[in-house]
């Protein structure tokens, strides 16, 4: 039964024909002129047409043709008003193309399978204690235990920890990962030259190779296989490469992978085939229950969880997820309500054409359907736009999270649109063609319109629902736009606030080294080093997060203070001796004197740390910013004395009056990988998700902004040229312009009011809401609340303008005369 | 002046047609028109929905073939499911017919 249409339309054709003819025939036979028999036939037959257009319905042709025809009618329509079609194809392709590009982010951290092997069955271990935390670590011992115990649900386990490390040979840090045995062979990884890491390489000082790494570590060489990498004073020799396809399983590309050689913080695994979660879990969880470790990180619940995604699509990550659609989303409504409203506006302009197909016998769905055809049509131009839009926004995207991981030596896989966006997009479309079309549609065609098609009526009656209707639409726009353009406004001013913040130390001077080991023989060459004023072995680097503890305590040595330029305000500083043998002295903050013995000399005082070790304080020194810098200064700080190469006095702090490279040489001809960055560089990074967050909501606030000035002008547009005839009656009657004009900016003022007035409240709500969350930041700002309505006042009274002006110069004797 | 079909006795009146064997649209026309005496009336046209409708329930089939005066001509034959709901649909109408007969027939009871 493949026939095709024509074929079909064919033979029903014939069919109708062959009746035609047997009919005249026999009419013929029973005396009749072949006239007459023609004429009588065909009155005999019906309504041919009538007929096959039912066949049609019968055979399911009926909503096709239907749907062909209002096609044609579509881009007829459009073709006619090319204004209008281009205006609302840009306002959804602009939408569009924001949802779309948030949803790509999605789709390629959580939805998109990575690139590996049985990644339906891909799964992540997380071991919870009695108190229902992360109980972290599982050895290789232990790893044994949980295969071992859950060989029927589980195919294998793998872990892969990925680090930071900084490579002997080439400047910045790259990204080692530490696999277990069986990582590549379970996980599908083959090598494009050499090997991969097997089970045989446990303790073999060997490492397998990514592009970008090759790329990174050994640039110009011709085969990386044999040439060997220095970390941590160890030697890999590189024995595979991976083919690009292989990126692993982190959304940072790994420059290079070696066997581990510790416990694990987390294992992930696939299971069997066919076989559920919720098994493995069981069999897991009873075999954790058994290891025997300390109490705080004895294991009593483990969740087996299936990740597809770089990360997992739980209601952690979608909840986070959700919130920041909810933003795009707004935005793609302030389109469909603009739309809707352009629609409104037109539809009464088309009220006339329409009541004429409504009294030729058209049904009133039908119509509904042919302008809802109309309405998901253009969307669907729109979402073609704004997959361009999309496109273009990852080409810069990717460019930004290239710099933005660069600058923290990763490099990133790229993000790309895929089947999953378009599917999206295409969605989105669907649903706003039918939301921003439906109203209109369902208005234009209500009963009691219809009695426009005399169009005597069209000017003064009849008009009153639409607009109130747009009213409504315009005023959730203002409100919309209110609450983003609040939203940037007060992270603007929060980036502000984050530049205005004194660290208590000069940013631009000293630098965190980040050196491989932090030992004492190479403090000693540091220090007698021309160019490095000042330089201190630090247990914590301050704006990494605060230091932990009550009070908050730091180890650091002797010339600390000396190299943060802070000043000594009571009291003595360390001495090498003292920092050496770890005196129980301390120095304390100017906070923590005065929160701890105010009004008291704090010198000579006992400062209880760790609630048991007791020091005497020997100084007073100023506050500095040790965590996020708009947390502020530090509440407490207690300095120890410590010196370098004692256990977890990790890192190197110097203030430099040379290039920082030529102290990263020095580190180097010492053996020693080294890369000094600013402390001006780590508060950028602590900027960046404030900028992020601020360039987002501010470049949708704007388009929001734009889109209801668009919306507010084309309103008013309409209402002045379909209400023309009224104003010239008043014309007439004589008001003056400057009445015309009030009265015209009085009714979009109304809209507009009600719309700060709506949106004010979300507003506050929003940042209650906000000021609860984790991030400690200023959510009320009285700039934003007070410039961003004006703001808004004053697009919509630009918007209305004109049209106003042109309602007050139209001439009464051509408005009246025009029906 | 020829009695209106009821509604939903035509797909009847062609299944009866179309099982005294196979036969083209004006064929089955005229059998109608000749079995009923005629007496009903019906817009020929509307005879090729009907027997469209049927052939997609899968009542009756049909296949080109050659007209008694060699035309070509599409004819209909009844299916096993045509055969079967006809023999339910004249079952179901007599128990109607009878029902209504008597029902008309009643007089006042004196």
């Amino acid at each position: 039964m493949s026939k095709t249409r024509r074929q079909l339309e064919d033979e029903m054709r014939e069919e109708m024909e062959f009746h035609r003819q047997a009919r005249i025939d026999d009419l013929v036979r029973t005396g009749l002129s072949a006239e007459e028999a023609a004429r009588r036939a065909r009155l005999e037959f019906g309504n041919a047409e009538a007929h096959r257009e039912e066949c049609r319905t019968v055979l399911g042709f009926r909503p096709w043709d239907e749907l062909r025809a209002d096609l044609r009618y579509t881009v007829r329509t459009l073709r006619r008003s090319p204004g209008f079609a281009v205006a609302a194809v840009a306002i959804l392709a602009l939408a569009i193309g924001a949802n779309a590009s948030f949803f790509t982010l999605y789709a390629n951290y959580v939805l998109k399978p990575m690139p590996i092997r049985g990644v339906e069955r891909h799964f992540d271990v997380t071991g919870r204690n009695s108190e229902g935390r992360r109980t972290g670590g599982w050895t290789p011992a232990e790893q044994a235990v949980l295969q071992e115990a859950a060989a029927d649900s589980v195919e294998g386990f793998y872990t892969a920890e990925t680090l930071q490390m900084l490579a002997m040979l080439v400047p910045g840090h790259c990204l080692v990962t530490e696999v277990s045995g069986n990582y590549f062979a379970l996980l599908g990884g083959a090598a494009s030259r050499g090997r991969v890491i097997g089970e045989a390489d446990k303790n073999e000082p060997v490492a397998v190779i990514s592009e970008t790494g090759w790329r990174k570590l050994m640039p110009g060489e011709a085969d990386p296989l044999g040439k060997t990498v220095k970390f941590k004073r160890k030697v890999y020799t590189v024995i595979g490469l991976m083919p690009a396809s292989f990126t692993g399983t982190a959304a940072a590309v790994t420059d290079l992978w070696v066997p581990t050689t510790r416990e694990s913080p987390n294992i992930s695994g696939l299971l069997r085939e066919g076989v559920a979660p919720a098994r493995a879990q069981a069999a897991i969880g009873a075999a954790a229950a058994r290891l025997e470790r300390p109490s705080d990180r004895a294991v009593v619940r483990v969740e087996v969880e299936l990740r597809s995604g770089f990360l997992p699509n739980n209601e952690d990550v979608n909840a986070a997820a959700a919130m920041v659609l909810g933003v795009f989303l707004m935005v793609m409504l302030i389109a469909c309500a603009n739309l809707a409203n352009l629609y409104l506006a037109r539809a009464a302009a088309r009220t006339h054409e329409v009541a004429m197909r409504l009294s030729l016998g058209a049904s009133r769905a039908r119509v509904v359907r042919q302008l809802l055809t109309e309405s998901t049509f253009v969307a669907m131009l729109g979402a073609a736009g704004g997959l361009g839009v999309a496109a273009l926004t990852m080409h810069y995207a990717n460019a930004y999270i290239g710099r933005f991981a660069g600058g923290m030596g990763m490099s990133m896989v790229a993000i790309t649109l895929d089947w999953r966006v378009f599917l999206y997009s295409a969605g989105l479309a669907l649903v706003a063609g039918v939301a921003f079309g439906l109203l209109p549609s369902l208005e234009i065609t209500s009963p009691s319109l219809t009695v426009s098609t005399k169009r005597e009526n069209s000017s003064f009656a009849g008009r009153v629902r639409p607009r109130r209707m747009r009213d409504l639409l315009i005023g959730g726009q203002v409100a919309a736009s209110l609450v983003l353009l609040i939203l940037a406004g007060v992270l603007v001013r929060n980036i502000q606030r984050i530049d205005a913040v004194d660290p208590g130390f000069d940013l631009e001077r000293v630098f965190d080294l980040r050196v491989e080991e932090a030992t004492p023989e190479l403090r000693a060459v540091l220090e007698r080093a021309p160019g490095v004023a000042s330089l201190s072995a630090v247990e914590h680097v301050p704006l990494y997060g605060q230091f932990k503890g009550t009070p908050a305590t730091n180890r650091v040595d002797h010339r600390y203070f000396e190299t943060l330029a802070l000043r000594l305000e009571a009291g003595r500083n360390f001495t090498a001796q003292e920092a050496q043998f770890n005196a129980k002295v301390a120095v304390v903050s100017r906070a923590t004197a005065m929160k701890l013995w105010p009004g008291e000399n704090a010198i000579g005082q006992i400062v209880t740390v760790n609630k048991t070790e007791k020091y005497q304080v020997i100084g007073v020194v100023g506050d500095i910013v040790t965590g996020f810098l708009f947390q502020g200064k530090d509440a407490t700080a207690v300095y120890l004395p410590a010196a370098a190469g004692q256990p977890g006095m990790k890192s190197f702090l110097a203030r430099l009056q040379t290039a920082p490279a030529a102290v990263r040489t020095l580190c180097v001809a010492n053996g020693v990988g080294c890369e000094p960055g600013p402390m001006r560089e780590i508060a950028r990074l602590q900027r960046a998700i404030f900028q992020g967050a601020a360039a987002i909501s501010g470049s949708l606030g704007v388009l929001a902004l734009l889109l209801t000035a668009i919306g507010l002008y084309s309103v008013a547009s309409y209402s002045v040229m379909q209400r023309r005839r009224e104003i010239g009656v008043h014309l007439a009657l004589g008001a003056t312009q400057g009445q015309v004009i009030r009265r015209i900016l009085g009714e979009a003022g109304r809209c507009v009011a009600g719309g700060l007035l709506a949106g004010l409240p979300v507003c506050l709500g929003l940042s209650k809401l906000a000021s609860a969350s984790v991030f400690r930041i200023e959510t009320f700002d009285p700039a934003a609340y007070l410039l961003v309505p004006a703001l808004l006042t004053l697009i919509a009274f630009l918007a209305c303008a004109m049209p106003a002006r042109r309602a007050a110069h139209l001439d009464p004797m051509l408005s009246l005369r025009e029906e | 002046m020829s009695a209106p079909v009821l509604p939903g006795t035509l797909d009847l009146l062609i299944l009866k047609a179309v099982s005294l064997g196979p036969q083209h649209g004006y064929g089955v026309l005229l059998r109608i028109e000749q079995t009923s005496g005629g007496n009903l009336g019906i817009e020929q046209g509307a005879l090729y929905p009907a027997l469209f409708r049927l052939e997609k329930q899968g009542l009756i089939e049909s296949e080109w073939g050659v007209s008694e005066n060699n035309r070509r001509a599409k004819f209909y034959t009844l299916t096993a499911a045509g055969r079967k709901r006809l023999k339910e649909e004249v079952g179901m109408w007599n128990k109607l017919a009878e029902g209504m007969t008597l029902a008309l027939a009643a007089k006042a009871a004196k």
